[in-house]
């Protein structure tokens, strides 16, 4: 043990300090975070799946081939040419897809609520003695 | 012997060659070795060799002496197709990342999927009784539910097979040209196995202790955290890093991909540290596998990684870079430690070996079964008020 030096060690603390500052794209626990609480129900999960439903993102051709990317993206935008006149048909049909999603997410997400909802009943009613009467 | 009920899987989707695919291929085959019945149910990556289709779980009868085991990983529709299952349910957590990881808009969808299953748990409840877990780290999650019946069962895999693989000697060739020490990683490129922070300590390592170092990543790439946010970090830490195996001589940190069986051997013989960061694991099934090759393990102490390191490894907590260092420089130059981790690991990996999980699964299966055959699985848990269980498939396949 000991290979740093006491001027190295205080740089590196100060550029991970930096570090966690300057990236917040990236997620940093705090000293000891070892484990995550489970969240609780929240709407925003249907919400966001919402979202997906717009198909707007422009995707980029790219390659990171070292010698034949420009070739590999030239085939791609070729491609992306011939496949035009179809992909209106695709989006339609992915858009319809995502919408059902959306609404069947919507539904579960509910229908969970009501779930969670009604277990909290039941425990605050056990010490009651209330016996529930199921319908059917 | 008449064996007359079944035990079935089902998951929302089949990967052949992943952890969790792997593994409901092992246990099918286990429960098929003693003559039982047994399909894998799933809505995607069907492979007909393995598995069926969900229109095949929802069209057949299921009996009250039938006992299905969910694997649960992710959030889906399939706790509830449970709903109208007639027999017991097996619940097999595998964890679900946090959905805070996946925190900008191309991993939506990732995002969406881990917090409608980490919402799911009580959903699985009503309609399971018994909980596998992957690790007791899982099966804390899981504590709250009150399960009737929980138990421990370590991810099944074979290490063996790998072991006993040819390595490629191309890849071995490659990585012998360089004198370089070599740091190994192997996990899918996304957020929670924190690729960010091993370039950070890459970085510090090349600049203050040796520059004879390089880092090698082995799994799929996420495109925007790997490609886009990862490549912006390089760039900034001034490191060079290319995703393809080219690279294993000239950069600093090499992507390889998907690598096959064979390629992952040579990387593992020939590495000499694997070092996972990673903020959240179920189980970590890459580290088992740097074990059974005797690799001296650096890991910081989060979710199960300690639990399955066990004292195996060196743990240092990654928010004290200092530490870090200087541990990966002990385990890299101190050949004494080198050996005295080459043998504990070699001993812990022992634990998971596909002898030993296949004896535990045995052992839960039969407790199941039996208590599956004197007792009738009841449709729903009690208390429940049916009315609120109206749910219909989608493309109503009831």
């Amino acid at each position: 043990m000991g290979v740093l030096q006491t001027e190295s060690k205080r740089a590196i603390r100060e550029h991970y300090r930096s570090y966690r500052r300057d990236f917040p794209e990236f997620v940093f626990n705090q000293p000891g975070e070892t484990s995550y609480p489970l969240e609780t129900f929240t709407m925003s999960v249907a919400e966001e799946m919402a979202e997906e439903s717009r198909i707007t993102d422009h995707v980029m051709d790219i390659s990171h081939r070292k010698y034949l990317g420009w070739m590999i993206v030239l085939i791609k935008k070729t491609l992306r040419i011939i496949a035009f006149p179809f992909i209106k048909i695709i989006f339609i049909r992915q858009q319809r897809f995502n919408d059902l999603n959306v609404s069947l997410a919507y539904s579960v997400a509910s229908l969970e609520h009501r779930l969670a909802q009604l277990e909290s009943l039941r425990s605050d009613q056990k010490g009651m003695q209330v016996e529930h009467k199921f319908p059917g | 012997m008449n064996i007359n009920f079944r035990v079935d899987q089902i998951l929302p989707s089949f990967g052949s060659y992943d952890a969790i695919g792997t593994e409901t291929k092992i246990i099918q085959q286990a429960i098929r070795e003693k003559g039982i019945q047994s399909d894998i149910y799933t809505e995607q990556g069907i492979d007909s060799r393995y598995c069926k289709p969900m229109t095949e779980f929802f069209k057949r009868k299921s009996s009250s002496k039938d006992i299905l085991i969910h694997h649960f990983s992710i959030g889906s529709l399939v706790p509830y197709y449970l709903m109208n299952f007639r027999g017991r349910v097996i619940t097999r957590y595998h964890n679900i990342t946090p959905p805070h990881f996946f925190k900008y808009d191309s991993n939506r969808f990732s995002r969406c999927r881990c917090a409608q299953g980490r919402n799911q748990f009580s959903t699985v409840r009503q309609f399971s009784p018994v909980c596998w877990a992957a690790s007791s780290y899982n099966l804390e999650e899981m504590k709250h539910l009150n399960f009737e019946s929980t138990s421990v069962l370590p991810v099944l895999r074979d290490y063996n097979q790998l072991f006993q693989k040819e390595p490629c000697s191309k890849i071995i060739g490659n990585l012998k040209k360089s004198t370089k020490k070599t740091i190994l990683f192997v996990g899918r490129v996304i957020p929670n196995k924190a690729h960010h922070d091993l370039f950070f300590l890459l970085k510090q390592y090349l600049t203050y202790v040796d520059k004879n170092i390089r880092l090698i990543c082995i799994g799929a790439v996420d495109s925007h955290y790997g490609k886009k946010l990862l490549k912006n970090l390089a760039h900034s830490l001034d490191i060079s890093v290319l995703f393809d195996s080219s690279g294993l001589n000239t950069a600093d940190v090499t992507f390889t991909g998907p690598v096959s069986d064979a390629e992952l051997v040579s990387y593992y013989r020939e590495s000499d540290a694997f070092v996972c960061l990673s903020d959240h694991e179920g189980f970590c099934v890459p580290l088992v596998e740097a074990m059974n090759f005797g690799l001296p393990v650096l890991a910081h102490p989060s979710a199960a990684v300690p639990e399955t390191l066990g004292n195996a490894g060196i743990l240092s907590d990654k928010t004290d870079p200092v530490d870090l260092i200087e541990k990966l420089h002990l385990i890299l130059s101190d050949q004494k430690e080198s050996e005295r981790l080459k043998r504990l690991s070699l001993l812990r990996a022992q634990d998971f070996s596909i002898d030993k999980t296949l004896i535990k699964l045995s052992d839960l299966l039969k407790e199941q079964i039996d208590f599956s055959l004197k007792h009738d699985a009841p449709c729903f848990m009690p208390n429940h008020d049916p009315s609120i269980h109206s749910f219909k498939h989608p493309l109503n396949m009831n």
